[in-house]
């Protein structure tokens, strides 16, 4: 376990206080049930975490944040999954924020990151496209310089929250001069330009969570580029090391667990057939042994990563360990509900209300929508063959 | 073993082909849920296509099939993600009915069934009953619930299982009985189940079908036989399954190259492969263990064979849905519909689990 200083364990505790004391009875609620989040709940927590001065905290404080360390920041994101908050939406935050202080012009600073902060600007992420998923760098959609301005045509696959953005930061190409890698730059785009078009994508959770975003003849400003043409995917890797912290999301999984345990004392209280449920006491032991060798796996890597830059192989690493076991956790979530396992609710999930008196086949639903939508995390980001390609490289080479 | 002669079974594959490419394609799969009616689009035409007649006994106007026959049939409802209740009626209902009022006047239901006008549906499970009979004066009251009936709501009459005098017992109950209530909701494979809820449910003498012994070894005879078609749904799901990620897989091109050039996954694609190859036995397996004389081998066999379809059905279509990547878990593309329904199959009439541990109980 990481070694707490005094200073370390008062923050924490500080942390868990004030999530306790504030985060919406709501809110919670749809967290811990495996409802679907909205874009409504998301802006309500982080603003709370806004005015507290937690949202953003580690950033720079001469951009508004509080130069938190990454331990920190760890202890902060832990507390703020076990506690059933929302997690914090990245796309804003965590990944074009530090692009912006770290690449952007004082203009670009001053015009992005106020409404990043406050989340009154919400942020969506245009890289992937029908043909560059894995193969990323082999994205075609092509801004073409016109005076002033940049005009766009293509489309981008797998928009996640587009229907709710006001902006979004995109991968384009500027030129298919050299390696495919060097003609991508970096934009963001005001998602109400006239030419942007929005489809939803429903997914295998029968949820709209993600879109195919069109784009025709679609006018930016050059002013919106950040850094310089063509060094697109340099910030792209940038943003994504950004990210590998909460890569495996632990804490979301100790959650999950503690809920698991809570459902067996229920299970066994109501007279449960006693083999039937060490069965599915060994399964809970067995994942409550991966999960804790998971959290040892992303502590030592953050210990790690404060003495020396991170490898791609440890992100890797976590991203496999935390999308296979999030994935069997919810395979026993699904299970707990014996022959309501079947069961699944997609307009209640999608509803997120507090009934009075929930049905069983509606608390099962909540089971189905973290496997069904789990389902998913072994895809996006790299896929998991990606993923592994990535860490046998880093041996075999 | 197989009741029909070689062409008949010809002519029944070559209609459920051709069936599910005229009627059941999977792009106008949300206009046929919508209008589905209680029973599905299609109900009227599995009648007329004699699919319901199938398995139930010629004497009682059925075509005299046998797990073989269902099995073909089943093959191509999985493939086709056939949303009516055919297992449930014909196969769970029916062949428990079969059983169950042989000799008796419930015997003519089977007939009603064959032609579509009756959907019987059963509430009952391996398990025991929750549900309890009293004799009345003028017959029985009926009180209990049973819990995730699969396609409840498309049920004209329900056949339900409930203790009786300290045993089994089956009754008709009518769907408008009063004291019936049926609470429904979606399932996870896009169809519909329900919990049933019997309040001083009043039946007359003859609701009763079946008792004790004939009872439960007509639903024992007809869940086993149900078994057996499952697998071979599963069958049919996963043949569909690596053909159309043979098809993704070297179509889709990253890297300059169609990703069926990446070992990687030409080995996650040959799981798959040995997945459906072991399912087709057990299917095979299944539809010969059901001639076991042996009571107890018999269900040890199908239980063993159910487990295993479903462990291995929810696995490789998790991988189908892995090797599409973002496609594959969109819902508008068909692998994730067909994990959907091995999830639904495996929870359907005990999960591997639940198999799993009876079978460790018999050692």
């Amino acid at each position: 376990m990481l070694k707490l200083s005094q200073q370390e364990q008062d923050f924490r505790d500080e942390v868990r206080a004030f999530i306790a004391a504030h985060l919406p009875a709501d809110i919670k609620y749809k967290v811990d049930n495996n409802l679907l989040l909205k874009k409504s709940d998301h802006v309500r927590w982080q603003k709370i975490l806004h005015e507290k001065g937690w949202f953003a905290a580690s950033w720079p404080e001469e951009y508004g944040g509080k130069n938190w360390s990454a331990v920190q920041q760890y202890l902060f994101d832990q507390e703020n999954a076990l506690a059933g908050a929302p997690f914090i939406s990245p796309f804003g935050v965590n990944m074009v924020g530090p692009v912006v202080y770290t690449f952007g012009n004082q203009a670009q600073k001053d015009a992005y990151l106020p409404g990043i902060l406050s989340s009154d600007t919400w942020w969506c992420q245009g890289y992937s496209e029908p043909n560059a998923g894995s193969d990323l760098a082999s994205l075609k959609t092509p801004a073409r310089r016109d005076g002033d301005e940049y005009v766009i045509n293509g489309t981008k696959m797998w928009t996640t929250q587009a229907q709710y953005a006001d902006m979004m930061h995109m991968l384009v190409r500027t030129s298919s001069a050299g390696r495919k890698q060097e003609g991508i730059s970096f934009l963001c785009v005001d998602m109400k330009s006239p030419g942007i078009s929005i489809s939803p994508i429903v997914t295998i959770d029968g949820l709209h969570h993600t879109n195919q975003t069109f784009f025709d003849n679609v006018r930016v400003p050059v002013a919106n580029l950040i850094g310089a043409e063509g060094d697109g995917w340099k910030i792209a890797r940038f943003l994504l090391e950004h990210e590998r912290g909460a890569i495996a999301d632990t804490a979301a999984k100790s959650r999950a667990l503690a809920a698991i345990r809570a459902r067996l004392r229920l299970l066994e209280a109501d007279g449960m057939n006693k083999d039937r449920l060490l069965q599915f006491k060994l399964r809970t032991a067995e994942l409550d042994a991966q999960t804790l060798a998971l959290i040892a796996m992303e502590q030592r890597y953050l210990t790690e990563w404060q003495k020396r830059s991170a490898h791609p192989a440890e992100a890797a690493a976590l991203k496999v360990r935390g999308t296979e076991l999030q994935q069997t956790i919810s395979v026993l979530v699904a299970d707990l509900h014996g022959p309501y396992k079947m069961a699944y609710d997609a307009a209640y999930i999608d509803r997120g209300e507090m009934p009075e008196n929930r049905s069983p086949a509606q608390e099962a639903s909540g089971g189905g929508h973290l496997y069904l939508y789990g389902r998913c995390a072994s895809i996006y980001g790299g896929t998991n063959q990606v993923q592994r390609n990535i860490i046998a490289g880093s041996r075999l080479r | 073993m197989s009741a029909l002669q070689h062409e008949d079974r010809v002519l029944i594959q070559t209609a459920v082909d051709k069936f599910i490419q005229d009627h059941y394609a999977f792009d106008e799969r949300q206009a046929r849920l919508q209008d589905a009616g209680p029973a599905g689009r299609h109900w009227r035409d599995f009648a007329e296509l004699g699919w319901l007649a199938l398995p139930l006994p010629e004497a009682a106007g059925g075509l005299g099939g046998g797990i073989e026959d269902v099995q073909l049939l089943m093959r191509a409802f999985g493939r086709g993600l056939i949303a009516e209740p055919f297992t449930e009626v014909v196969l769970m209902a029916g062949k428990v009915l079969e059983a169950a009022a042989s000799g008796n006047a419930h015997e003519t239901l089977l007939a009603d069934i064959a032609s579509g006008s009756e959907r019987l549906i059963l509430a009952a499970d391996f398990e025991t009953s929750s549900c309890a009979a009293q004799p009345t004066g003028e017959g029985y009251r009926l009180d209990g619930t049973s819990a995730v009936v699969v396609q409840a709501g498309a049920a004209t009459r329900y056949l339900v299982g409930a203790q009786l005098n300290g045993e089994f017992a089956l009754f008709l109950v009518p769907r408008s009985a009063v004291g019936l209530t049926l609470c429904e909701y979606p399932t996870i494979d896009s169809r519909s189940a329900g919990d049933l809820t019997f309040d001083a449910v009043l039946l007359p003498h003859g609701a009763l079908v079946a008792q004790a012994e004939q009872a439960s070894r007509s639903l024992f005879d007809g869940l086993l036989f149900t078994l057996a078609a499952l697998v071979a749904e599963a069958e049919g799901i996963a043949a569909a399954l690596t053909e159309i990620t043979a098809g993704y897989l070297k179509t889709r091109e990253q890297f300059g190259v169609p990703i069926a050039s990446f070992q990687a996954l030409q080995h996650l694609y040959a799981d798959m492969v040995l997945a459906e190859e072991e399912i087709r036995s057990l299917a095979w397996l299944a539809a010969n263990a059901l001639h076991m004389e042996d009571r107890g081998a018999r269900e040890r066999t199908l239980r063993a064979a159910k487990a295993r379809t479903g462990k291995l059905g929810m696995a490789m279509a998790e991988t189908a849905v892995q090797l599409h990547g973002g496609i594959g878990v969109s819902d508008e593309y068909v692998v994730g519909h067909y994990l959907r329904r091995m999830i639904a199959l495996d929870a359907t009439l005990g999960s591997a689990d639940e198999h799993i541990l009876y079978l460790a109980g018999q050692y």
